[in-house]
């Protein structure tokens, strides 16, 4: 066998076990929990939910137009939400983004009781008692947050607790990108 | 003793029929559909189990929408569709061949066609000599 051909199969069985390699490790470090958002950089989808402090009205998509809101899914039930919360907080506090509630597949009154006890950082909650909401929007781990844009695009999305590290790096340079754009 | 085993064997399929007893459907094959599409869908929660053998929550969610789809008289495309706009294509267990997938469907041709190759040169390479000894003998 020529020493050229010879080259060329060492380089090929390189070439192999190199891509093989790298997807094996790609898919190591790669987590399968945080699926990636079907409905990015597409609008929200139409729905039209009860307002939780004023249940007679109804909040729909339109709600979202005009600024960019964060979306924020959250149960009573949910361990996590509660992990979640005074990060809420100290996001309402500190920046002037409004952030907009779901309530998840939970009862009013548990929702009430909890603003009341935690301290409300939501200019609207909507209510989402079958879930229905959150299967429109994909949702399948309370808490979510999503980023939506002034024309009620969805941006981003953070699957679990959010803390003040993940907001900083995750979600204030997109807002800022945003609002340099406008 | 061993008799006394198969007594504790309805057990196990108490949990099946309760279920299923939530489902009535208008006609066998919507059933028939319904088993088939719950198998096919992946539960996003415990994600190796289809929507049809999770427990999960959000799995008892997704098999009440796909019921009641079909019970609208959804085609299995559709279902798929509506689900696949809302969660990705990891819904499906079955991935749909596309501009990123392309190569998962391939590999095992391409893989097979190139074994192919490597086989037939083998036993091609092998064969001359054994040609020479006989084209003497005759």
């Amino acid at each position: 066998m020529s020493l050229g051909k010879r080259i060329f199969q060492i380089l090929v069985l390189v070439a192999f076990l190199f891509s093989g390699g790298m997807f094996l490790w790609q898919a190591l470090l790669s987590n399968p929990h945080l699926l990636p958002l079907a409905r990015l950089n597409q609008p929200l989808p139409v729905f039209s939910a009860p307002s939780l402090f004023k249940p007679d009205q109804k909040i729909t998509e339109q709600a979202f137009k005009g600024r960019a809101t964060l979306l924020n899914i959250f149960a009573t039930w949910c361990m996590p939400c509660q992990l979640e919360q005074p990060v809420l907080m100290d996001i309402h506090q500190h920046y002037s983004i409004p952030i907009m509630g779901v309530l998840y597949k939970d009862q009013p009154e548990n929702g009430l009781q909890w603003l009341k006890q935690r301290g409300n950082p939501y200019v609207a909650v909507m209510l989402d008692p079958e879930g229905k909401l959150g299967m429109d929007l994909g949702v399948y781990g309370t808490p979510e947050t999503y980023l939506i844009d002034q024309n009620g695009i969805i941006r981003y999305r953070h699957i679990g607790t959010l803390s003040m590290d993940d907001w900083q790096r995750e979600f204030v340079p997109l807002i800022e990108q945003g609002s340099h754009t406008k | 003793m061993k008799k006394r085993v198969f007594i504790f064997l309805p057990l196990f399929f108490i949990s099946v029929s309760y279920s299923e007893a939530k489902y009535v459907f208008n006609t066998p094959q919507q059933q028939q559909q319904f088993q088939t599409m719950t198998q096919e869908l992946r539960c996003l929660v415990c994600q190796n189990e289809s929507i049809a053998d999770s427990q999960a929550p959000l799995a008892q969610d997704l098999k009440q929408q796909v019921y009641q789809m079909i019970v609208a008289g959804k085609t299995e495309a559709e279902i798929k569709l509506y689900m696949q706009a809302r969660y990705g294509d990891f819904i499906l267990f079955k991935p749909p061949v596309q501009k990123n997938t392309w190569i998962l469907w391939a590999l095992p041709f391409l893989l097979l066609g190139i074994a192919a190759i490597i086989l037939i040169k083998i036993i091609f390479s092998s064969q001359r000599p054994i040609d020479r000894v006989s084209s003497r003998k005759f």
